[in-house]
């Protein structure tokens, strides 16, 4: 049972840090399921980040991060570095390139009416 | 997941009603095209398999119905119809969608669209338990059951449905791979971070992979040059000293070939006694284990072929008997087996663009692997050579309803092996055995629509010491509704047992062994059913298994313990050997992050021993099993926990023993607790876990182990751990 309470410990501990948490909203250029998918993974892990959530029909990327660890201008560099614009920052071409295809400009172009607002 | 990632990309929809022609193409999320995918139109008998370039054509279908776009190995998309343009369908590969942004999804499932009770398990619910090579990679799997062989080898055995592992055909991609001489220690020839994801099929296997798969069949996927990562390192450290490396690293050489290299290095080398008995818990091992496969892959032919080659030593018995000490000279009472193999292994495939319903593939590897050692006087030798292929052709009869495999299979099966118990009167033997066994087999496979699957197979199999053997299958699977599916299964299953190496009985003990009878195949029948249902209870997926096998054997290789403490002996079957067993499984996400899965298993396995039909020694009748696995998003964070509660065993009859050497009638119950909590990140991750938390260990697992050499000694009686809790971390660092 100590083992097991150590553990538990261990688990804790990782949450117990003590700092103000913030939110921030960045707008991106992410256009499908698989953008979403991506940014909110890679933010997941970057230093500071506590949950990330991105609405595609806004494009807007909800961070909520803890303000000791990091700033909004370092949240914002690193979706220029997943491969997407934030806010007036251009998106890294290179981590563009690296894209999966249907996240590329105009994928979606053609997608049913129900995903865009075609006018067809 | 679901909805959002199987979603289908149809180009402007101008919907016509009325009867009209669908055309399109269906593509894998990798872009490429599937050849061979049905679509199908729900309800009715109309449907269409895609051709070269996964173009597929279906006429008369009306705008108010549905196509069902299926493809093996990959998500069925339940779609509408687009006429005035060509639909562009993608479906998502099952095991792998989404593999690198995965949110989160349920890493371990039941199959639903196959027609075997199959569950698999993927890399994801691996890693929920890091520790170490196939025979740990069922910690968190309800249907597979692990126990302890004896208290000198360290060896873990599976057992499915309340049996032996032995019963289980376990292949490597389709491959019959643990068998022979290797199927006690071959689990550990396994990495486990080579393992991308395990089919666990409970019932008689499909007669395709052969006559073996008596009880069902479990096909373990390596990762493959294609699915690699880049790199992908791992170490691992636990607290009886095991250290390990393993480092899986691909090759890209051109745009048709490419390579993978799978490579693992593990040792112990420390003596481990916690229970002060004067032998080691488990034996000291060193280990190096190498796979490197090419793969071909071009418009029509699919080839690949690999070699995987491993040393592996092992040294226990009494505290001080090392890799290099001679078992007869010594005055320690040791433990060794040295192995090495050397393997070639590959399958070539062809698919015809122009009909695409039809496809070949042979399978096929070729095998060296020796084996040095012995425990006490006892003295072990055995080299078995193997070659096995296996031809499958595959086509429909008229329509996509009517499927059927047929081939033809050849296995040259080649052992020699000489065991010596240094005593007077006692087993000294040379035992040679040559199997050469032709066979042909079909399959056909009967699909009217989405809810029916019927699946009749047969095998004539040709064996040049045993006869003919004839194999017939047959398995149901029938969904009354998309969330209640009934299956069922009868097979025959048929096996060579191996005395000297599948049973440690004979080696770590001074009975004196007796074989009384010439070999002759295991046979058995297997039937089963099982009901598996969905529920949504406050809006999340309650899942419900329910299943009941019965085994029959007809003949079987029996180890005899109970007729007297002093004897081992080894008969075929007198009397009947059957095993009833019913499992029941649920799983709930309880929280947000939290699922859980529980099972209770009852076994009946009743087995003829010592002139009585009684229960199976060392087997539960009950069980019961629980998992909670907590992860965040992404899994940043994961920690799992399993509790196995094993119920009382009986043990074999000792009331002629001496009266300090008598065991009780039974086992006490006892839990098995093993936890693990990992931190991914960008990289990987780090995991620390322990496995028997509550360290439990059977009290003194040899019998009057303080004199190895006397007539009482015996470390086969073996029904809980040994070694009791070890913690363990590790690393996993992927480059991409």
């Amino acid at each position: 049972m100590k083992k097991l309470t150590l553990i538990l410990c261990f688990l804790l501990g990782g949450f117990a840090v003590q700092a103000q948490v913030k939110t921030v909203a960045i707008k991106t250029s992410a256009i499908c399921e698989m953008c979403k998918a991506t940014l909110e993974k890679d933010l997941t892990f970057e230093k500071g980040v506590k949950s990330v959530n991105l609405d595609l029909e806004t494009k807007v990327l909800n961070i909520a991060y803890l303000d000791s660890k990091t700033s909004p201008d370092v949240l914002r560099k690193r979706v220029t570095m997943v491969g997407y614009h934030a806010d007036s920052l251009k998106r890294d071409p290179k981590a563009y390139a690296k894209l999966d295809e249907c996240c590329k400009d105009g994928a979606h172009d053609n997608d049913p009416p129900k995903k865009k607002k075609d006018g067809n | 997941m679901k909805t959002l990632f199987t979603l289908l990309i149809l180009v402007t929809p101008f919907f016509v009603m009325g009867q009209n022609t669908v055309k399109g193409t269906v593509k894998s999320n990798s872009k490429e095209a599937l050849i061979g995918a049905t679509i199908q139109v729900a309800g009715k008998s109309n449907g269409a398999v895609t051709g070269t370039d996964g173009k597929f054509q279906l006429e008369n279908v009306s705008a108010d119905e549905l196509l069902i776009v299926s493809y093996i190995g990959y998500k069925t998309d339940t779609i509408s119809p687009a006429f005035d343009s060509e639909m562009k369908i993608i479906l998502y590969e099952r095991d792998e969608a989404m593999k690198e942004v995965l949110i989160r999804g349920r890493s371990e499932s039941v199959v639903d669209e196959a027609p075997f009770l199959s569950i698999l398990i993927t890399e994801a619910e691996l890693q929920k338990a890091a520790c170490c090579n196939l025979s740990e990679s069922f910690e968190t799997n309800a249907s597979v059951d692990v126990s302890y062989a004896d208290a000198v080898t360290g060896t873990k055995m599976l057992q499915m449905m309340g049996l032996d592992g032995r019963y289980v055909l376990i292949s490597r991609e389709g491959i019959p791979n643990i068998r022979g001489l290797n199927s006690r220690q071959g689990l550990t020839y396994v990495p486990g971070t080579w393992i991308q994801s395990i089919d666990v099929g409970k019932g008689a296997g499909t007669v395709i992979n052969g006559y073996e798969s008596m009880t069902g069949q479990i096909n373990v996927d390596l990762f493959k040059p294609e699915t690699m990562d880049k790199w992908y390192l791992n170490a691992y450290l636990n607290s009886f000293g095991r250290l390990e490396l393993n480092a899986n690293h691909q090759i890209p050489i051109s745009e048709k070939w490419s390579s993978g290299i799978l490579f693992h290095a593990s040792q112990i080398n420390s003596e481990i006694d916690r229970n002060d008995d004067g032998f080691m818990d488990l034996p000291k091992s060193r280990q190096i284990n190498l796979l490197n496969r090419y793969k071909y892959e071009g418009d029509r032919l699919m080839a690949q072929i690999g070699i995987n080659l491993f040393l592996a030593d092992n040294a226990g018995g009494q505290l001080g008997f090392g890799f290099k000490d001679n078992l007869t000279s010594s005055d320690q009472f040791g433990y060794e087996l040295d192995t090495r193999k050397a393997e070639v292994f590959g399958k070539i495939g062809m698919i015809y663009p122009n009909k695409p319903t039809q496809s070949w593939g042979l399978q096929y590897t070729l095998s060296y692997q020796d084996f040095e050692g012995g425990a006490g006087r006892r003295l072990y030798s055995g080299i078995e050579k193997t070659a096995y292929t296996n031809f499958i052709y595959q086509n429909i009869i008229g329509s996509s309803f009517h499927q059927y495999k047929a081939g033809a299979s050849f296995l040259y099966d080649d052992f020699e092996e000489s065991f010596d118990t240094n005593t007077p009167n006692g087993l000294d033997s040379t035992f040679l055995r040559t199997e050469k066994v032709p066979g042909i087999f079909f399959e056909y496979n009967f699909i009217p629509n989405e809810n029916i699957t019927i699946v009749a197979g047969a095998r004539t199999d040709f064996h040049n010491l045993f006869g003919t053997y004839f194999t017939p299958r047959i398995h149901a699977r029938w969904a009354f509704s998309p969330n209640l599916t009934l299956r069922a299964s009868v097979g025959k299953g048929y096996r060579t047992p191996n005395a000297l190496m599948e049973n440690s009985m004979i080696w770590v003990s001074s009975r004196e062994i007796l074989f009384n009878a010439a070999l002759q195949p295991e046979i058995s029948w297997n039937s089963g059913m099982s009901l598996a249902s969905n529920f949504t209870i406050a809006e999340k997926p309650l899942s419900i298994v329910a299943d009941y096998f019965y085994t029959n054997f007809q003949s079987q290789l029996v180890y005899d313990q109970d007729v007297s403490s002093e004897l081992l002996i080894i008969d075929n079957l007198q009397g009947k050997s059957f095993a009833k067993s019913f499992q029941l499984e649920a799983s709930y996400p309880v929280a947000r992050n939290l699922d859980m899965k529980a099972a209770y298993k009852n076994y009946q396995n009743l087995m003829t021993t010592n002139g009585i039909l009684q229960q199976v020694p060392y087997q539960s009748q009950d069980r019961f099993f629980l998992n909670m696995a907590y992860a965040t998003n992404f899994d940043k964070w994961k920690a799992d926990m399993t509790i196995n509660w094993n119920g009382a065993m009986r043990l074999p009859d000792t009331s002629d023993s001496p009266i300090d050497f008598r065991l009780p009638t039974e086992s006490p119950d006892f839990y098995l607790v093993n936890a693990q909590v990992s931190r991914g990140f960008r990289w990987g991750s780090i995991y620390i876990g322990g496995e028997n938390i509550l360290n439990f260990k059977q009290d003194n697992p040899i019998v009057d182990a303080s004199n190895p050499f006397g007539p009482n000694f015996d470390a086969s009686m073996t029904w809980g751990p040994i070694a009791g809790r070890v913690i363990y971390t590790g690393f996993r660092y992927k480059i991409n």
